[in-house]
């Protein structure tokens, strides 16, 4: 046991505090690697604004859920207070009972009892308008407060026991006349308002957020088919006017490609070896891309889609396999977290196809290439993906004043 | 040294090199006795000093600082000899060349003596025979760190000492009688010890 305790003694003695030189050139690798350490702190960063946008669009969507503004009834009280004095005759349809943006002068076929109405109520204010007063409003068997001026549309359901019939008469009278006003077409002014209707419902959202998810293929130099990829993310778009608009956000990729070939003779390690890479990586994709609508009518709009994706490389998973498969292949793996950063380092193109299914929402689709403009990665890697994504978008911040409207219900 | 160290936790570059620089020789020690050869011991330190620099906000600054930084060092050489089980679990003759290399460049006799020797020690002998007679912890501490139970931590220290002894023999054979017994300085022939040890497998 002394015998040990000497042993120890001796060792602890002689190695527990020498005079070892100082050696700059390990302080040299000491800066680096706090270097590298900052360095590695700047992507979290990046993971902390594109949690924040991500909340951001959250916050947005529960207040447009339990906000519901009514964009019908802006519309329509938009078209009532627009009008000027003495433009009766823009309005000579009956604005439909039903909160429907997109009635058209069809529904102005209210039925025979609504007929009766419009025949009983009807004069007086159709008298007004030949003579050039303000029309009224007059309010239908239900109490709300509707637009009646007469129309040809009308005419056939006027029932011929009553006054109407004459009203008819001189209604039509006045679609024939010299009198500009009273020439306009009802179905052409309905048309008109709708186009208008439509065209605010269309442009009145500056900002868009969408909610993306993507499969796509990526390929880098003489790759093989591999995995497909997968992409979901969160975007914002921002109009700066009816054609062009800005869009960014967070997307997160994990990406699948490999890489292969032949080594060269010159290769001191593995001379003439079949060799592959394949690729497993976890990328957050921050686009900003500009896109340019060429094409909008009724529910449709298609854009095209240009600019710049940064990709920070959260985690890369390489597997390097040398030779052929059997015993004396040789397969090898890296794995590396945070270590590369492309800062707009691949370009984005795409088209997209966007279906307006209500005054607010939207779906699109969306086929797109990103191309890279640098080397992707650890290895470098001309890293190229194509496929398709499918989104889900909604209009935030439709009027200026929210809400105050909201009291009129139709 | 508390200016240094405020320094370091505001993360001011000079204030880093002055600490680095004062505790070089102190950890790089350590690592030294931990590891196979120079070359880990540096990258042991630098790993440890990284652990310094990003925790020593949490560092008490009424209690001494060595025993502080000398516990991160030893950790972290913990860590390397975790993480490299896999690979270096025996020794070899090979390894034994290369820390004869190593030793050509020591300047103290007596502290390179021994560092060849402690370092051509298995990684299981080596660190527990590093965390019990040098640094001073229980079996039961070294069970828990390197998560072996206590009994293999005493028979790792027994082999240890053991195969020590032998190598101190083959060192105590070419040195003059008068000076065996001289602390500090074991009177070695350098070369000879080197030759011995790498003929000795």
């Amino acid at each position: 046991m002394n015998k040990d305790n000497d042993i120890d003694q001796l060792f602890r003695d002689q190695l527990s505090d020498p005079e070892i030189p100082f050696n700059e050139m390990d302080w040299k690798q000491m800066e680096a690697k706090l270097d590298r350490q900052q360095k590695k702190r700047l992507v979290p960063l990046w993971l902390y604004g594109a949690g924040g946008i991500a909340a951001a669009l959250i916050i947005s969507l529960y207040w447009i859920l339990v906000n519901p503004v009514s964009v019908d009834q802006r519309v329509i009280r938009d078209t009532l207070t627009n009008k000027k004095p003495g433009q009766h005759s823009v309005i000579p349809f009956s604005v439909p009972d039903s909160v429907n943006p997109a009635a058209d002068s069809s529904q102005l076929q209210p039925g025979q009892k609504n007929g009766d109405m419009l025949a009983g109520k009807i004069e007086q204010p159709a008298k007004n308008s030949i003579a050039g007063t303000e029309n009224r409003l007059l309010e239908d068997l239900t109490g709300h407060p509707v637009w009646r001026v007469p129309s040809i549309k009308v005419y056939p359901f006027v029932s011929p026991e009553t006054d109407s019939s004459r009203l008819a008469e001189k209604a039509n009278a006045l679609a024939h006349s010299k009198d500009p006003a009273g020439r306009i077409d009802a179905n052409e002014i309905a048309r008109s308002v709708k186009q208008k209707m439509e065209n605010s419902l269309q442009q009145n959202h500056e900002v868009i957020v969408s909610a993306m998810a993507a499969p796509d293929l990526s390929f880098a130099k003489s790759s093989k088919p591999s995995k497909v990829s997968s992409n979901v993310g969160m975007l914002a778009t921002y109009a700066f006017g009816s054609k062009i608009s800005v869009t960014s956000g967070a997307i997160y990729s994990r990406k699948f490609y490999n890489s292969g070939g032949t080594a060269p003779q010159s290769n001191n390690y593995t001379p003439g070896a079949d060799w592959q890479v394949n690729a497993d990586c976890n990328v957050l994709d921050i686009p900003l891309n500009v896109n340019y609508k060429i094409f909008s009518q009724k529910k449709l709009a298609i854009s095209l889609n240009t600019g710049l994706s940064s990709y920070f490389m959260l985690k890369e998973k390489y597997q390097f396999i040398t030779g052929q498969p059997g015993p004396s292949q040789q397969v090898s793996t890296l794995e590396i977290n945070n270590q590369n950063q492309h800062l707009f380092g691949i370009a984005n193109v795409s088209v997209s196809f966007d279906h307006q299914i209500s005054p607010s929402v939207s779906v699109g689709v969306q086929p797109f290439a990103k191309l890279p403009l640098t080397g992707i990665g650890y290895g470098k890697a001309d890293l190229k993906s194509a496929g398709v994504s499918f989104s889900l978008n909604i209009g935030l911040f439709p009027a200026k004043k929210p809400g105050k409207y909201a009291a009129v219900q139709y | 040294m508390q200016s240094i160290i405020h320094g370091c936790i505001k993360k001011d570059r000079s204030s880093q090199y002055l600490l680095y620089k004062e505790f070089y020789s102190y950890c790089l020690a350590i690592c030294r006795r931990y590891s196979l050869n120079d070359d880990d011991a540096a990258e042991v330190l630098n790993d440890g000093f990284l652990k310094v620099f990003t925790y020593i906000e949490k560092y008490d600054l009424t209690k001494p600082f060595k025993p502080w930084i000398a516990r991160i060092i030893t950790n972290t050489a913990i860590d390397h000899y975790r993480m490299n089980l896999k690979f270096s679990d025996h020794d070899d003759v090979s390894e034994h060349e290369e820390i004869g290399h190593a030793a050509a460049i020591y300047d103290h006799l007596a502290y390179k003596d021994l560092l060849v020797l402690i370092q051509t020690l298995s990684p299981a002998y080596r660190t527990v025979f590093n965390l019990y007679a040098i640094d001073g912890y229980s079996h039961e501490e070294i069970a828990g760190l390197l998560k072996i139970s206590a009994g293999t931590s005493k028979s790792n220290l027994f082999k240890a000492r053991q195969h020590l002894r032998e190598k101190l023999k083959v060192l105590n054979v070419n040195q003059p009688p008068d000076s065996q017994q001289e602390k500090g300085n074991l009177g070695v022939n350098k070369e000879m010890a080197i030759k011995q040890i790498n003929t000795d497998e």
